[in-house]
């Protein structure tokens, strides 16, 4: 018999739909691998037997003829999404006992869909970082390399993903936190447009930048579960009432034709397979076009900025008095004070300090609105490329993954680390990375051409 | 451009503590990255477009205002640290 778990989420759902096992038993193997694997760290609650009451009623449902998009498929869900009676903890000791009474809208789709919940996966604390050392609960490892970092923020999904722990598994996106861990893992990754997957439920990092996602083993997959993932939502005034589109049915392997702009600032750095790669989509009878785009190289300091002061406003909200751990103090403040000390990493506690000062009179108007002004800047740059090309493709992330114990030293702080990712979540465009390492990014709302050229990239060996 | 003072103020500000050396170095550091950004920012394009708030390009609108769930007393209260009754939150004594 097949190893269940080496199955994409495809091959998954077509086994489970012609009986040739169930969800129980796939979901069985899952759990043998998660637990012979805890070495690597990638969770922070496993939730084996909610994961068998999920199966086992899957299975009955599917007995019965019913069945969701997502029947009987286990999953991880990056410790970012509230679910209802599962610790959720964003990786921080202030959250360390926290367990929601509601469920995020996106999971809620996709148990909905009949999606089994293996766990929460680690993640940076509040999800800063791209390597999970800022983790409460310890760095996760790189399975390709167990001295190397996952990447991150969401490194626990992505080492799931990739070590056979899960099919597939839920990320968020504020800086590029979803592609990174995909590119270092070497699984495939999707954000997005923002606004398409609601954020409801999902803990606030940057609210202008947050966005859910997935990680998988192939582009198909993260087509077949986003698209679950997706919709409006009344509890989120920033998700779209657009109709969701079919994703799934859009892979049709067919580039020729398609104007494929590669943007010259993300070509500074490139991977072994770059240019084989561009060779690749002119075969597959891509056109492809030169583009230039110039404020790139902002996007770094104007995410800085915005994301440290959204941060501090939205991590305001722990104060020890209504949820989360607290230590006691003798006055309010005191016990404000040893509460966000005691709960809050160093990481999480600078960057709060820091976003204080952009959001007060003197840094918001010197450099918060000027690097909102930026941030247009760096849209109009994506405006101005599509008038000319349906994509853009560039390598996602175009170095290895850095140790552990580089990471521990600054290794993350690399601008190569992150420059490529920044700028499609300073303005909301969709944006993909293949499990080769190669990265498409789309117009506003063209998700589903983003998917299709992603899978066709997909494709090289 | 930022001490060491204003570092340890904006601290408070987020209730959080930070030793005197390391208020320091935060200090020297992120006025080194405040006088780098700032040349950045001098750019004349900025003056020619407007602040981005928000990446969602449609029209955000509002739910209607009605109440739509309520009597969850226990659910609000399920995760209050020690010291919370049936019915309230607790904290240090703020009047004498």
């Amino acid at each position: 018999m097949t190893n269940l778990t080496d199955l994409t989420l495809s091959q998954t759902l077509k086994g489970l739909e012609n009986k040739e096992f169930s969800s129980v038993d796939v979901t069985t193997a899952y759990l043998k691998n998660m637990e012979d694997k805890r070495r690597l760290n990638a969770y922070i609650t496993e939730t084996p037997e909610i994961a068998l009451d999920m199966a086992k009623a899957s299975d009955e449902r599917r007995a019965k003829g019913i069945a969701g998009k997502m029947e009987g498929a286990p999953i991880a869900i990056k410790d970012m999404f509230c679910t209802k009676g599962i610790r959720t903890t964003a990786a921080s000791r202030i959250l360390s006992n926290f367990v929601p009474q509601f469920e995020s809208t996106t999971t809620q789709k996709l148990w909905d869909a009949g999606a089994v919940c293996l766990g929460k996966t680690n993640t940076d604390e509040f999800a800063m970082g791209s390597s999970t050392i800022t983790s409460y609960f310890g760095v996760t490892k790189n399975p390709h390399d167990e001295t190397r970092v996952p990447g991150g923020s969401s490194g626990g999904s992505a080492s799931a993903v990739a070590a056979n722990m899960c099919v597939a598994a839920t990320g968020t996106e504020t800086g590029g936190s979803i592609r990174h861990p995909a590119s270092f893992c070497q699984i495939s990754g999707f954000k997005p447009t923002y606004g398409r997957c609601s954020r409801y439920g999902v803990i606030a990092y940057a609210s202008s930048l947050d966005q859910p996602g997935v990680l998988a083993r192939s582009v198909e997959d993260c087509a077949r579960m986003i698209e679950v993932m997706m919709g409006h939502d009344e509890r989120d005034a920033t998700s779209s009432r657009r109709e969701v589109p079919d994703l799934v049915s859009g892979l049709d392997k067919n580039i020729k034709g398609m104007k494929i702009g590669i943007p010259k600032e993300y070509t500074e750095l490139v991977p072994e397979n770059w240019e084989k790669a561009l060779q690749f989509l002119k075969d597959e009878g891509a056109e492809l076009v030169d583009v230039q785009m110039p404020h790139t190289e902002e996007a770094g300091m104007v995410y800085y900025v915005i994301s440290q002061g959204e941060a501090t406003t939205n991590l305001a909200r722990y104060d020890g008095v209504r949820y989360g751990v607290r230590e006691e103090g003798k006055t309010l403040d005191e016990m404000y004070m040893n509460t966000r000390m005691a709960g809050f990493g160093q990481e999480v506690r600078n960057r709060m300090i820091l976003g204080t000062f952009f959001t007060s009179a003197k840094g918001y108007h010197d450099y918060f609105v000027p690097a909102q002004k930026m941030r247009s800047l760096i849209k109009q740059d994506f405006d101005k490329a599509f008038e000319k090309v349906d994509v853009l493709f560039s390598p996602a992330v175009p170095i290895k993954p850095f140790t552990i114990e580089e990471a521990k030293n600054g290794a993350a702080k690399g601008r190569f680390n992150d420059n490529y990712l920044m700028p499609s979540c300073l303005t909301g465009v969709p944006a993909g990375c293949a499990n080769n390492g190669l990265q498409v990014i789309g117009r506003m709302w063209d998700d589903a051409t983003v998917l299709k050229v992603l899978d066709v990239v997909e494709m090289m060996k | 451009m930022i001490d060491k003072n204003t570092i340890k103020e904006m601290a408070f500000w987020v209730r959080v503590r930070i030793e005197d050396d390391e208020a320091e170095t935060m200090a020297k550091e992120f006025s080194e990255t405040l006088g780098w950004m700032g040349e950045r920012l001098k750019n004349p394009e900025i003056d020619t477009v407007l602040p981005m708030v928000t990446p969602f390009d449609e029209e955000m609108v509002m739910r209607k205002d009605e109440v739509t769930d309520g009597n969850k007393v226990a659910a609000v209260l399920a995760n209050a640290p020690e010291g919370a009754t049936d019915e309230f939150f607790s904290v240090p004594k703020m009047v004498e």
